[in-house]
């Protein structure tokens, strides 16, 4: 239960939060541009233990215009967090996942109650017809919604499981990028030296994983003695780089890309000693192919991925009979319309199919698995009022997840939103290992 | 010989005198509504222009809500382009929209919308020009034409000469058809125009029910580096009693705005 006491002294914060940042922001001269968002959130879990928690962040955003042709822009992140914590162990998190260099700081201790975060901070430049950007900074590719198949260049925090909003569970990496216009086409080359891979969730988080498809199912009388966690060093030799090709052509959107990286999820391994089982992660190389499409057709808009991945770190049976992760290539396809006929509607049905090209027999999932999604956004009283549900299912386990919120604009700079989470299905599939961890949240933002 | 033949040189000066102001105040009388929006569309607006728009909207409780984008418009050869990011409020900075206006008949115009919190650019569906732009009282379709009168969607006729005192006129259109009259949601629109100026001063539109719908009025209208401009724009919606009102500044038609200002990859950047 979240106690009155949390309540208060996170809304201290939180006004404190906002006092400093609209002090920053009347000192900044004409060639800056500051604003923030500052936002209190807070939630119940609907289900087992009851547990709440309350979170005061302020994001806010610096834009320098150095020249005509150059600008710097920095992105930040406070959090305060009260009651329960969806991450347990953020700084071992941090410690595990990522570089040296691409780490959050947590000022109030390990616990974590209060995390600082630099998360973006770049230069862009302009030289003759040619576009870079240089710094810690997202990169995103595709056209899917909710779900990510080309999007693989930047990891992702899974504090959250996938309910954050992407631009905030997407972990910015140090990398350099350049577009250059080819006749009609844009070529996108992309470098990336910072291996930071996903932030997963500790064993006693909100949203640990259970399903057997993300961790070996091992059985419980048998003891883990030990967990041993590779990384790559971080060398030129072992950077990642990514490739775009894009276009517009006969009314369609098109891209073309290409990475070589190190997938961002661990490969994990189990071994057998003497007093108990041994598990090993390890990050390995990968690369994905594939390409993406939009145009639309009188009222609604076609869009699509299509991916092929090398070497998925996929749940199963290993070689010598005990579960781990079993490295197969993989191709996904995503096709999405979207309907806008409704005046201020917005309806969109997306179809994702995946297929394991290696080893399926070894498999815990299923050789073809599929997702579907629904979602529909409606506006009211000239958007000052929002609604949106979205639906996930899977067939493959009859489990998935409904998402429902609304947000009302009480004044140009105020939010104020309702939301409920629901998962469903069996505990072994995706969605379902959260049967139990339904929430509702709460939340205000006020922007500048 | 008649006997109103003017039969002196004073009657004769006379008379051209009358002729020739009730052609300065009446002239456009004597035009078709064609011409009137021939005129009126032919009216010079630069090639290209870029400006700040301070947008306030109101609802019927008196409650407001600001914004503030930057808006920028190049002609490429017939078709034009434009392109809109929003600078305020945080929750809206660096939403942006592409629009391209292809003027080949039956070819459907091209929109894109950046948004920030997915850091995607979504193409979205043209047809639905009826629908309000973010929140505003004008459509997707009002903001593409800026003033202009489209014949492909409307018939026009000339409903009134010269207001008394005013040398504005007024031209009434309706959709050629139910169909264009359902993707404008307009029955009826009429718009009075200056015939000093040929700027749209002010436009009355009904919706598909016969219903007043909304007023849109140019407030203030200023030569800006020797064009006609619109600066101030207020639109009142009479089925919702909101208003949304429109206040451009740092009008610049003469600064060269380069072709990648108008591609999708600066939707995503943002301008330089």
């Amino acid at each position: 239960m979240i106690s009155r006491c949390r309540i208060v002294h996170g809304f201290a914060i939180w006004l404190a939060m906002l006092q400093c940042a609209d002090a920053a922001a009347g000192h900044a001269p004409d060639s800056v541009s500051w604003n923030y968002v500052a936002s209190m959130d807070a939630r119940r879990l609907v289900g087992s233990g009851g547990e709440s928690a309350v979170e005061a962040s302020l994001r806010g955003a610096i834009d320098w215009r150095v020249t005509d042709a150059a600008e710097l822009s920095a992105r930040m992140r406070l959090r305060s967090k009260f009651g329960d914590t969806l991450e347990k162990h953020p700084a071992d998190g941090d410690e595990l996942n990522h570089s040296t260099f691409n780490r959050r700081y947590f000022p109030g201790g390990q616990g974590g109650r209060l995390e600082a975060e630099l998360r973006e901070v770049y230069l862009d430049l302009y030289a003759g017809p040619a576009y870079f950007r240089l710094g810690k900074q997202q990169i995103v590719w595709g056209q899917a919604d909710g779900v990510k198949l080309l999007d693989v260049l930047n990891p992702q925090s899974f504090r959250d499981f996938i309910l954050e909003d992407f631009e905030e569970s997407r972990l910015p990496l140090w990398s350099g990028l350049m577009e250059l216009p080819i006749g009609s086409t844009l070529l996108q080359l992309t470098w990336i030296p910072d291996l930071t891979f996903h932030r997963l969730p500790g064993p006693d988080d909100w949203y640990a994983w259970t399903s057997p498809k993300l961790v070996p199912p091992l059985p419980p009388e048998v003891p883990i003695v030990a967990v041993h966690h590779e990384r790559p060093e971080t060398t030129i030799g072992n950077s990642e780089l990514a490739v775009q090709l894009s276009g517009f052509n006969g009314g369609w959107d098109w891209t073309l890309n290409y990475a070589d990286h190190y997938e961002d999820q661990p490969r994990v391994t189990t071994r057998l000693e003497t007093d108990g089982v041994v598990i090993d992660t390890a990050y390995r190389r990968s690369s994905t192919a594939g390409g993406s499409f939009s145009r639309p057709f009188g009222s609604a808009v076609l869009r699509g991925e299509i991916v092929r991945r090398r070497d998925l770190p996929i749940m199963g049976t290993q070689p010598d009979g005990l579960p781990g992760s079993v490295p197969a290539d993989t191709v996904s396809a995503l096709i999405a319309v979207d309907y806008q006929g409704w005046r201020d509607t917005w309806v969109s049905l997306q179809v994702l199919g995946d297929r394991v090209l290696e080893h399926p027999d070894r498999l815990v999932r299923d050789r073809d698995e599929y997702l579907l999604t629904l979602t529909g956004d409606r506006h009211f009283l000239n958007r000052r009022f929002k609604g949106r549900l979205q639906a996930f299912v899977s067939p493959n386990d009859d489990d998935g997840m409904v998402r429902f919120e609304v947000a009302y604009q009480a004044a140009s700079r105020v939010w104020v939103s309702f939301g409920i989470d629901e998962f469903f299905g069996p505990r072994r599939g995706l969605f379902g290992q959260f049967a139990d961890r339904d929430q509702v949240r709460l939340s205000i933002e006020v922007s500048r | 010989m008649s006997g109103l033949e003017p039969t002196t040189p004073a009657l004769r000066i006379l008379a051209l005198s009358v002729l020739l102001v009730c052609s300065a105040i009446c002239g456009a009388e004597g035009l078709s509504a064609e011409e009137i929006v021939r005129r009126v569309n032919a009216r010079d607006q630069g090639q290209q222009v870029s400006r700040t728009l301070e947008i306030e909207l109101t609802n019927r409780r008196g409650q407001t809500r600001k914004q503030t984008m930057l808006s920028m418009r190049r002609d490429f050869r017939d078709d034009r382009r434009t392109v809109l990011f929003y600078r305020s409020p945080a929750n809206l900075r660096d939403t942006a929209l592409l629009l391209h206006d292809h003027a080949e008949t039956g070819v459907e115009d091209d929109q894109w919308l950046y948004l920030p919190s997915l850091r995607k650019v979504r193409r979205i569906s043209a047809a639905n020009r009826g629908d309000y732009f973010l929140g505003t009282d004008l459509t997707y379709d009002d903001i593409k034409n800026e003033g202009r009168l489209v014949a492909e969607d409307y018939r026009f006729e000339l409903v009134a000469g010269a207001e008394p005192g005013t040398d504005r006129v007024t031209v009434e259109g309706r959709p050629h058809t139910r169909e264009i009259a359902r993707t404008l949601g307009y029955s009826r629109v009429q718009w009075s125009i200056d015939t000093r100026t040929w700027v749209v001063h002010r436009i009355r539109i009904w919706d598909r029910s016969g219903h007043a719908l909304k007023t849109v009025t140019s407030e203030a209208i200023e030569q800006v580096q020797g064009i006609w401009t619109v600066t101030r724009l207020s639109v009142v919606n009479h089925k919702t009693s909101h208003r949304t009102r429109f206040e451009a500044r740092d009008i610049d038609y003469r600064s060269q705005l380069p072709e990648r200002y108008f591609t999708m990859s600066v939707l995503r950047r943002g301008i330089p």
